[in-house]
């Protein structure tokens, strides 16, 4: 497999020969320029992941509207968005 | 008008909340066409809120200042029941099921919500041109771009359809917009304004903020919406500070790796004018090196790439947003190509880009050679700006190095258009705050000038800004 189809098929994209060819061209251009951290030696910096130091949050594990008739609504909600539904599930097609 | 005078006419009664609504709206439906702002406009949510607000203003003894106050919000930002696309055609069917808390904030103060505007898919451009929707102009010169991702925001500021626009800001979507149409915009400190609801772009860049027309414009909205929220983790409550200073008695830093070839002369001219200005008022002006300016392009680029492959990995064409399957007849297909190929038909060209490039430098065998050391360089230039805080209380810089540049220009060369973005995505990398503002002008073309203070030292900028205005 090429690097570009490895990659579109990690990243889930199912898209033309002709887009691929273009996307390939552009991935390349791109890569040459982010290729300029080649230059820096970072062997003793450490790696951030936020800009403040940010610390695990957790609250009490109970659901966190107030009525029943509220879950309901919300869930309603979200449901509504999904492609397909079926009562209180979102349905799609079999995975096994 | 700023939010001050409108305030004073509303409760003066010189104009009703309905009244002031129907004129914006109006202004909206007779001139948006041909400037394309807007996405959605949401007629019936604002004349209800003008009607509640009125009753407040009526009833009311103290209104707050942006009680009635008309405002626009990026079509990436929650607002209950309205539409929220994005700028993309994999949410075109989306209604939003819930307000995000800077709207919650925002609704309760009585702010009156016009419609949503125009922005890159995903907030990924810097021209509003990647839109699925189509380009948004520049009020100023309509051949020309108003900056992106939060154009449409800007240029509805501009046009005068709203008081203020929400915009967000991951590497100066809402700073470059704002200078390339002559506006204030603020991109608060990390944390320093709830990110809920807002559709997740890069998560340890993103920040939400005000595009307005004067710095005092921008401290109002800014005030109303930040603070800690448990719904957002990363938000925090920033410590009182006092604002209480001298301008003369501020050391300004000015780094030498911000004046760049390529800059555009205009631009390099207008910012000296205003530092020799500057510093016949009293001002200090030191110049400073912030040395790892040259990488941090770079390191934004894989950083935010990295963080929105995997953001966007929630588009799979079956929970929520449109799906290239028809669902109304049996399928064959297994979930996993339901997802390719709805991402591969409604994700638009920038997004695959950068979706490519994300997964790339996050996948085995390329994670430490890109990502994992673009997280160290990004250490390096937090390193650089902590070590020039020690000696300056603001770092000024171009915000741009151009002014705003023709629709068509850079669209079809990724990493030029990359560039637009040079000068703001330090304050994204390190977190720190950074405004721009008009400090002049190039033909017709307004320049910005852009002021980065310290970790939550919003109020040292504001207090700056507004003596710069006075300039």
């Amino acid at each position: 497999m090429s690097k570009i189809d490895h990659i579109l098929k990690l990243a889930q994209l199912e898209i033309e020969e002709k887009e691929k060819k273009e996307l390939e061209k552009e991935f390349s251009s791109i890569l040459d320029f982010v290729k300029k951290l080649e230059e820096l030696d970072v062997s003793k910096i450490e790696p951030m992941t936020h800009p403040e130091n940010i610390k695990n949050v957790t609250r009490e594990d109970k659901v966190d509207l107030k009525s029943k008739e509220e879950r309901e609504k919300t869930r309603e909600k979200l449901l509504d968005l999904s492609s397909q539904k079926e009562g209180k599930y979102i349905k799609t097609t079999q995975i096994l | 008008m700023n939010i001050l005078e409108i305030h004073q006419k509303l409760i003066n009664k010189e104009i009703s909340a309905v009244e002031l609504t129907k004129k914006y709206l109006n202004k909206i439906e007779e001139e948006d066409k041909q400037i394309h702002s807007f996405l959605t406009i949401t007629p019936e949510l604002a004349l209800r809120q003008a009607k509640e607000v009125q009753e407040r203003i009526d009833k009311e003894k103290d209104v707050p200042l942006l009680c009635g106050v008309p405002c626009a919000v990026k079509d990436n930002i929650l607002v209950e029941g309205i539409r929220c696309t994005a700028g993309s055609k994999i949410l075109e069917n989306y209604i939003a099921p819930y307000n995000a808390t800077v709207i919650k904030k925002l609704k309760k103060l009585g702010v009156v919500i016009l419609g949503k505007t125009n922005m890159d898919e995903f907030a990924m451009g810097s021209s509003t041109e990647n839109s699925a929707y189509g380009l948004t102009r520049n009020p100023i010169d309509e051949t020309r771009v108003p900056g992106g991702s939060s154009g449409g925001s800007a240029a509805a500021v501009a046009s005068d359809f709203c008081q203020f626009a929400l915009g967000s800001d991951t590497g100066g979507s809402i700073r470059q917009p704002a200078s390339f149409c002559g506006l204030v915009g603020l991109k608060p400190t990390y944390g320093a304004v709830s990110r809920y609801g807002l559709i997740a772009m890069a998560s340890s860049l993103d920040q939400i903020g005000p595009i307005t027309k004067t710095v005092e414009d921008a401290r109002i909205v800014f005030e109303a919406i930040k603070g800690k929220d448990p719904l957002d983790s990363t938000s925090v409550e920033p410590k009182v500070q006092s604002s209480k200073f001298e301008i003369k008695n501020l050391k300004v830093g000015v780094p030498d790796e911000y004046f760049i070839k390529g800059m555009e002369k205009g631009v390099e001219e207008a910012i000296e004018k205003v530092i020799s200005k500057l510093k016949q008022i009293g001002v200090k002006i030191k110049k400073i090196s912030l040395p790892h300016t040259e990488y941090s392009l770079a390191t934004y680029y894989l950083i935010m790439a990295s963080e929105a492959s995997t953001n966007l990995a929630r588009y799979d064409g079956i929970r929520y947003g449109r799906s290239a399957i028809s669902h109304s007849q049996p399928s064959t297909y297994d979930p996993f190509e339901i997802c390719s190929k709805t991402r591969g038909k409604y994700f638009g060209k920038e997004v695959k880009r950068r979706i490519v490039l994300g997964t790339f430098a996050l996948s085995a065998g390329y994670y430490d050679q890109f990502y994992l050391k673009a997280q160290k360089a990004r250490t390096l230039i937090k390193k650089d700006f902590e070590q020039a805080f020690k000696e300056v209380d603001l770092i000024l810089t171009p915000t741009t190095p151009t002014v705003a540049f023709k629709i068509g220009e850079k669209i079809n060369d990724p990493v030029k258009m990359y560039l637009s973005d040079i000068f703001t995505v330090s304050a994204n990398l390190t977190g720190l705050p950074a405004l721009s503002l008009p400090c002049g002008k190039v033909g017709r073309l307004p320049v910005g000038i852009q002021i980065i203070g310290r970790a939550f030292e919003e109020e040292k900028i504001f207090e700056f800004s507004k003596a710069f205005e006075q300039l």
